[in-house]
């Protein structure tokens, strides 16, 4: 009976953007909405955090070394007397830029790769699944630790490393996209009217693979903020006395009895961010899946 | 059956090799000398020096030939030599293997055993504050970075509490009790991401079979819940959550650096990250080269039974 009830929908049904309303799912998902506000906080405090950072972050005060937090260093210093506020404002810029560039390469190489593969199919499909099947096999944090191992502690090897081990995983995605629209007649006619293939690519495939993308970017993001830590708590990366919030970790360690304070705010930077970039992720997913709605 | 292992092993070959070639390129093709990286060679050598200590360890033939050199001790199963203690790597492996695979072992059992039966019960009582609380402790637990974890743990259960000692390693074979005791941070630290994995992945799989018509038939004919839980939906459910148990049990070795340096356990984690402080890049190839074969072996293993559980798998 429930089918009459279904009658009265063409009424309503002038289809809204799907953008809109993709936005207007997203909105009524309180986990997701957390996912918002964390990021949103956690984007704002890496671009102003290193202008606003009440002291300077390498400034160390010896004489104040493991001061508990008072009104004026809101969360403690560490074993140096710097303030560890100051510290995570700048680091969390760190993070950002780890981030956006690690995401940013796995996704170009991923996008391109996976679109290559899945629309010319073949060998080269064949080949560069093998590839990405081989560099799925090691463990993405011990690829990425010799990565950084062998090609030399620095940053800039760190978003390689992170952005090398991210790849497969957009590629697949991609690739997935990609074989499931070749085959419809909107594809077929275009390339029967002889529309270039760089084109049908970048106008008419890609903009399938961009839900799909946006959800992995954001779960990469997350991935990302974790490897950078992981890998300076090691480290490795990022050298001391560069604030990054997994060496402050790191250096912490030993006084964890004496002052835990010095290691606590650092460890919930790192989990509040990824956690809003995990929420946001999962978030845009069902958002994004017709049947959830 | 027999078909399907033998398809599975010969897709197994290809992935092997391209394992070596990418290990073997990991410390051949990158900036530096490979003399440096794998020999290291005293700076105040001479060139002539250099040039001859490259010929004997045939590294000035052409990278092809150095691979298939190197691939073919591999197989008969050398490692080449640690670069600072001399020692043979697979000897060096064999003493530190057993910690790595304790502490794997247990990981996996925390962070399954308990995490399934968490999920089993978020999904049957649905909305309940119990499916709410591992609900939250899922979102925690995926976002905590281990090596924080390890150190709340040891802060509060080691230092604080004192239920725990503190860090130290006590070999298996020595006192049986007192490793255990040793391992459990460790263990429940590295096997948390694991945890909430399947936790999530368990609720999810259970509540599906839950909706599912058979379930309803089952009921429906007034079967006790017990029985249409354990007979119609757990076994059915376990096909999702092995696939992920086998993937993320192969992440667990990644873990296995940052755990093992943190608890000072003397495996193949610790190993390898002293290997690239002491930059003995010989050691670093023949760990990455072991980790990478396991978790090639482990997936098979999961492959494998997921075809004994799941007959559509075998025929396709």
């Amino acid at each position: 009976m429930q089918g009459e009830g279904a009658v009265a929908l063409p009424l309503q049904a002038v289809p809204e953007p799907r953008r809109r309303r993709a936005w207007s799912a997203l909105r009524r998902q309180k986990l997701a909405m957390a996912g918002v506000v964390i990021v949103g906080f956690f984007l704002v405090l890496a671009v102003i955090g290193p202008k606003v950072s009440p002291y300077d972050p390498l400034k160390q005060t010896i004489r104040e070394r493991f001061a508990r937090p008072s009104h004026a260093h809101w969360l403690g210093q560490d074993e140096f007397g710097r303030d560890i506020l100051s510290r995570l404002l700048h680091g969390a810029w760190i993070s950002f830029e780890v981030g956006v560039i690690s995401v940013a390469l796995a996704g170009l190489f991923g996008v391109v790769l996976g679109l290559v593969a899945g629309y010319w199919g073949g060998w080269l499909d064949t080949s560069l699944t093998l590839v990405m099947d081989v560099l799925n096999v090691f463990p993405s944090l011990l690829l990425a630790i010799s990565l950084v191992a062998v090609l030399g502690n620095s940053l800039r090897n760190v978003f390689i490393a992170i952005a090398v081990t991210s790849i497969p995983a957009f590629m697949r995605i991609v690739r997935g996209s990609v074989l499931s629209v070749r085959q419809t007649p909107y594809i077929e006619a275009a390339t029967s009217v002889g529309v270039p293939t760089g084109r049908i690519l970048a106008w008419h495939v890609f903009p399938n693979v961009t839900p799909p993308l946006i959800v992995h970017s954001s779960l990469t993001f997350a991935y990302a903020v974790l490897a950078e830590a992981s890998l300076a708590y090691l480290g490795l990366g990022n050298r001391p006395p560069a604030p990054s919030w997994g060496s402050m970790l790191n250096s912490s360690y030993g006084f964890l009895e004496t002052a835990p304070w010095v290691s606590i705010f650092p460890g919930v930077a790192i989990a509040i961010t990824v956690l809003g970039f995990n929420l946001l992720g999962d978030g845009i997913r069902d958002a994004l899946d017709p049947r959830l709605r | 059956m027999g078909r399907y292992i033998t398809r599975r092993l010969a897709l197994l070959v290809p992935v092997l090799i391209g394992v070596s070639i990418v290990t073997f390129l990991l410390v051949h093709l990158l900036p530096g000398d490979a003399l440096e990286l794998l020999i290291g060679v005293d700076q105040r050598m001479t060139v002539e020096q250099r040039a001859e200590l490259r010929h004997s360890y045939g590294l000035d033939a052409p990278l092809p030939v150095q691979y298939l050199k190197w691939a073919d001790h591999v197989v008969h199963g050398d490692l080449g030599k640690s670069l600072r203690s001399g020692r043979a790597i697979t000897d060096e492996l064999r003493l530190r293997a057993p910690v790595t695979f304790e502490l794997t072992l247990l990981a996996a059992i925390f962070g399954s055993i308990p995490a399934m039966l968490f999920g089993i019960i978020a999904a049957v009582r649905r909305n309940s504050w119990m499916d709410y609380l591992a609900t939250l402790t899922t979102l925690v637990g995926v976002s905590m970075p281990n090596f924080w974890l390890a150190t709340l743990l040891v802060l509060i259960f080691s230092l604080k509490l004192h239920w725990l000692p503190p860090i130290q390693y006590v070999p298996f074979t020595e006192d049986a009790g007192s490793n255990l005791k040793h391992m459990i941070l460790p263990a429940i630290a590295l096997g948390a991401p694991l945890a909430t994995v399947i936790m999530r992945q368990t609720r999810s799989a259970v509540l599906e079979m839950l909706g599912q018509d058979h379930v309803r038939v089952a009921r429906a004919k007034g079967l006790r819940e017990a029985i249409v839980l354990n007979r119609h939906v757990l076994r059915n459910a376990l096909i999702p959550i092995i696939t992920v148990l086998g993937i993320q049990i192969a992440r667990l070795l990644g873990g296995v650096f940052i755990i093992e340096q943190i608890f000072a356990l003397p495996g193949i984690g610790r190993l390898t990250l002293d290997a690239i402080q002491n930059r003995d890049y010989a050691i670093v190839q023949g760990t990455v080269l072991v980790i990478a074969v396991i978790s090639v072996l482990i997936s098979l293993t999961v492959d494998i039974l997921y075809a004994i559980i799941d007959p559509r798998i075998r025929v396709s």
